[in-house]
């Protein structure tokens, strides 16, 4: 009975009930969107310095980030590279050598990192061959001259042109080298500080030049002393691997940490301060922001609900003179209010869940800031994206929210005289 | 008249009056409120990255900033000093001499690239307080011939107090630069990007290490706030010669950072066109229930011989009597609230503490107190409201009495 009067009392007034129904279904929008926004900017970070520097995790010598020097690397690193590529749930991954040593031309010289790569394998890891801005990423080789790629600050610095010759430097295993390379191309990352400490050559041959020439050992066949010479050769100072699905990426390390046995594994948490740093800060101040959202979610919504039971004070006081039971204007005014949330929620559900699959499939663009984004190491793109979980939370919290906020005006409402409130006006 | 009747009304209903002002006010409050914790929190990002180093300006010789060479510096005398001591609303001035030299430690043959910075060892400190960054040792004074080096470096190294390093470099117009020095004390900044590579020594050992005597390539400017940086830089080019040096404000010395605030801001308009959203629907919905809450009297206004314009006039001058209110009153409650949490800041807890504490900083988000704020924020809901007046004003043009006192 009371469920019916209430069910046409909805329908009687469209326009209030339209007035509650919207301000269940902004609510609802406004905290999915928000909540996926903030998830969008902190992905978008977060992806980027993966997708471009760190990788997912990164594999060392236990001593070889502290130091920084070559002698700690990584042994058989071919095996274990192998066995990594056999795990599950690992999307790419790649091995690099890392000396520190100074690079020099005919106009000046600098200290870099010198960074061994496989160029097929980096290429899946960290995009580098799409940070060629000039020549070619390892071309088939023509020259005797190892290729190397250098930073486009380094080459307008020391005024380099594609097939300068340059030369690097750096302690090997059998003292002082200097081996003569030849450019092939300039790249450009997202940080010219950055890009100007490192130049790439391929690893195969930085190995030769960083383990030096094999003693000779007498009446030993050509053909173990290669395969002696690919062991000897055999080394790495990182690993970087990059997982199918983030959110997994705490088991894969614990997998891969059994397969590496006496090196390190760590992921880009541990292994990048700044990025966790930039993703405490953006959560901090988004949890904080969303409350605000929240709370001025919750003072619309009293507000809409106050106003609406009290316009109908007349309309109240004409059923309890009649001689309906106060209890039963505050149960009609209660189920109401659960009616139209109940009719408001899933609305505001599948707005929301619209509004983030086609931001998240087209991305929000701030490309305006792109310059920013880049040095920032962000995403041009922000791609909003919402956990399920959310979703019915949010409803859920809008809907009580709504309801509290019906009980105080149904309790001012019934606490009238009926005489009194058929004459206000 | 109209005004009158408009006035009369407001106070005939006071409940309808509470609730649309109410819903007005919130609206500007929470609009303030998001606004100033977003600046708020740029504001502490910005001074956090400039007040250990950077400063809120420099001055170079003409030329250095584009070409960070041990040649480029200039002449550090009494004259230079006092000319920017001088400067409005200026608190510290202290120089700087940096190179690059290569840093040899014997105990492991190992040689690193390292940041060399003279500095005025009193001055320094009471720019940035370095000296209460030390976490072993001692600080050092103005002629003392040792250094003091950064804690992330020492652990690399593994150096301790007492430990020497042998530097060299390239001196002043070419000149050998060689030179042994203890190490006096390790500090610790916190921030991992300063922790790495930086030797400090007094000034005076700077200038003869590198063959510069008398001579600085940086002079940091520190100010008691951010608010009085124009006033001094306009000061400041006008006082000194613009030919012989360049004066560089904090925007300029990181732009990266002036970027990311901007990327920041523009990812905060999105959450504040959020909020503008849901108060603007509060305000909406508050107004069309009082449109329709006085249907019956618009109905007997007009059948009375009331002019539907003026009728019109006199509902739309009450919504923007109520939006100047709750505006003025959202700014009012506004104001303490953000005076209290710009002094005692929100504070996120241990569950943040431990990322944020690498970085020296500290888990607080405050507001910024900032008086346009307040005004833009205000006119943002008080023009918001003036559009959202003008259904009551459409419904009433169309107005039919009859049905309207019969519903």
């Amino acid at each position: 009975m009371l469920i019916k009067i209430a069910w046409r009392n909805i329908w009687r007034s469209p326009l209030r009930s339209f007035v509650v129904i919207g301000a269940v279904i902004v609510g609802i929008w406004a905290i999915i969107f928000m909540n996926g926004w903030t998830v969008g900017m902190i992905n978008g970070y977060i992806d980027n310095a993966i997708r471009n520097e760190i990788s997912h995790i990164q594999i060392h010598h236990p001593e070889f980030r502290e130091r920084g020097e070559a002698k700690y690397f990584i042994k058989d690193s071919k095996v274990l590279l192998a066995k990594i590529e056999a795990t599950k749930g690992v999307k790419a991954t790649t091995s690099r050598t890392i000396v520190q040593g100074m690079f020099s031309a005919a106009h000046g010289n600098a200290g870099v990192n010198i960074i061994g790569i496989d160029p097929a394998k980096e290429a899946l890891v960290t995009h580098l061959e799409e940070k060629i801005v000039d020549g070619e990423y390892f071309p088939p080789q023509k020259s005797q001259k190892i290729p190397i790629l250098i930073s486009q600050k380094t080459a307008e610095k020391l005024k380099l042109k594609i097939r300068s010759n340059v030369a690097l430097q750096f302690q090997s295993m059998q003292g002082d080298v200097r081996i003569g390379c030849k450019v092939v191309g300039l790249f450009k990352g997202t940080n010219d500080m950055m890009d100007q400490r490192m130049v790439y050559v391929r690893q195969a041959d930085l190995n030769k030049a960083y383990v030096g020439k094999p003693k000779t050992i007498a009446n030993d066949s050509s053909l173990t002393q290669a395969s002696n010479n690919a062991e000897r050769y055999d080394l790495s100072h990182e690993i970087a691997v990059n997982v199918d699905n983030p959110q997994l990426i705490d088991s894969i390390k614990a997998q891969l940490q059994l397969i590496a046995a006496g090196d390190k594994v760590e992921t880009f948490r541990e292994i990048s301060q700044q990025v966790s740093m930039m993703e405490t800060s953006i959560t901090m101040s988004s949890i904080v922001f969303v409350f605000i959202i929240m709370f001025a979610l919750i003072f619309g919504i009293i507000n809409t609900m106050l106003m609406a039971v009290l316009e109908r004070v007349r309309e109240l006081g004409m059923l309890m003179a009649i001689g309906m039971k106060r209890s039963y204007v505050f149960g009609m005014i209660m189920i109401e209010t659960i009616m139209l949330s109940a009719i408001g929620a899933p609305i505001g559900m599948l707005i929301g869940a619209i509004t983030i699959y086609f931001t998240h499939k087209y991305g929000i663009d701030l490309s305006g800031y792109g310059d920013a984004m880049q040095q920032f190491g962000m995403l041009e793109l922000i791609r909003p994206e919402v956990d399920v979980n959310i979703y019915w939370r949010t409803a859920v919290a809008i809907t009580i929210t709504a309801i509290i906020g019906a009980i105080y005006p149904a309790l001012k409402a019934i606490r009238l005289k009926p005489v009194e409130a058929i004459r206000k006006l | 008249m109209i005004f009158k009747i408009a006035w009369r009304n407001i106070w005939r209903n006071r409940r309808r009056t509470f609730i649309t002002s109410s819903a007005i006010l919130f609206a500007v409050f929470f609009a303030i409120f998001m606004d100033s914790l977003q600046k708020g929190v740029w504001d502490t990002t910005i001074d956090n990255s400039v007040k250990h180093h950077v400063g809120y300006a420099q001055v170079h010789k003409k030329g250095y900033w584009d070409d960070q060479r041990i040649d480029m510096s200039m002449d550090w005398n009494t004259k230079l000093k006092e000319q920017l001591t001088a400067l409005p609303k200026i608190k510290h001035v202290n120089a700087r001499l940096e190179g690059f030299a290569i840093a040899y430690n014997f105990t492991d043959t190992s040689s690193v690239g390292v940041l060399m910075v003279g500095i005025e060892p009193k001055e320094e400190d009471s720019f940035s307080g370095i000296q209460s960054k030390i976490v072993d040792g001692e600080y050092i004074r103005t002629d003392d011939k040792s250094i003091l080096i950064v804690q992330g470096f020492a652990e690399k190294q593994q150096l301790k107090v007492g430990d020497t390093l042998t530097f060299i470099s390239q001196g002043y117009h070419g000149a050998n630069a060689a030179a042994r020095y203890p190490i006096k004390g390790i500090i610790n900044f916190g921030n991992p990007n300063f922790n790495r590579q930086m030797i400090y020594l007094p000034l005076k050992e700077a200038q003869w290490f590198f063959a510069a005597e008398g001579l600085a390539n940086s002079v940091v400017l520190g100010l008691d706030s951010r608010a009085a940086l124009p006033q001094l830089l306009a000061k400041a080019n006008t006082e000194l010669d613009s030919s012989k040096y360049e004066i560089m404000s904090w925007e300029e010395l990181l732009p990266a950072i002036v970027q990311a605030r901007e990327l920041k801001m523009s990812g905060n308009k999105v959450i504040l066109g959020i909020l503008y959203f849901i108060v603007g629907f509060g305000i909406l919905g508050t107004i069309l229930m009082m449109t329709k809450e006085r249907q019956y009297e618009f109905g007997v206004l007009t059948a009375i011989g009331m002019k539907r314009s003026q009728l019109a006039l006199s509902v739309w001058l009450e919504t923007i009597m109520l939006g100047f209110l709750g505006t003025v009153m959202g700014m009012i409650l506004a104001l303490p609230l953000v005076y209290f949490l710009h002094y005692y800041p929100i504070n996120m807890g241990p569950s943040f503490a431990e990322t944020m504490n690498e970085f020296g900083v500290e888990p607080i988000i405050p507001t910024a107190i900032d008086v346009n704020i307040f005004i833009n924020q205000a006119i943002v809901v008080f023009f918001l409201t003036s559009i959202l007046a003008l259904y009551p004003i459409l419904k009433i043009l169309r107005l039919k009495p009859i049905k309207a006192m019969r519903s």
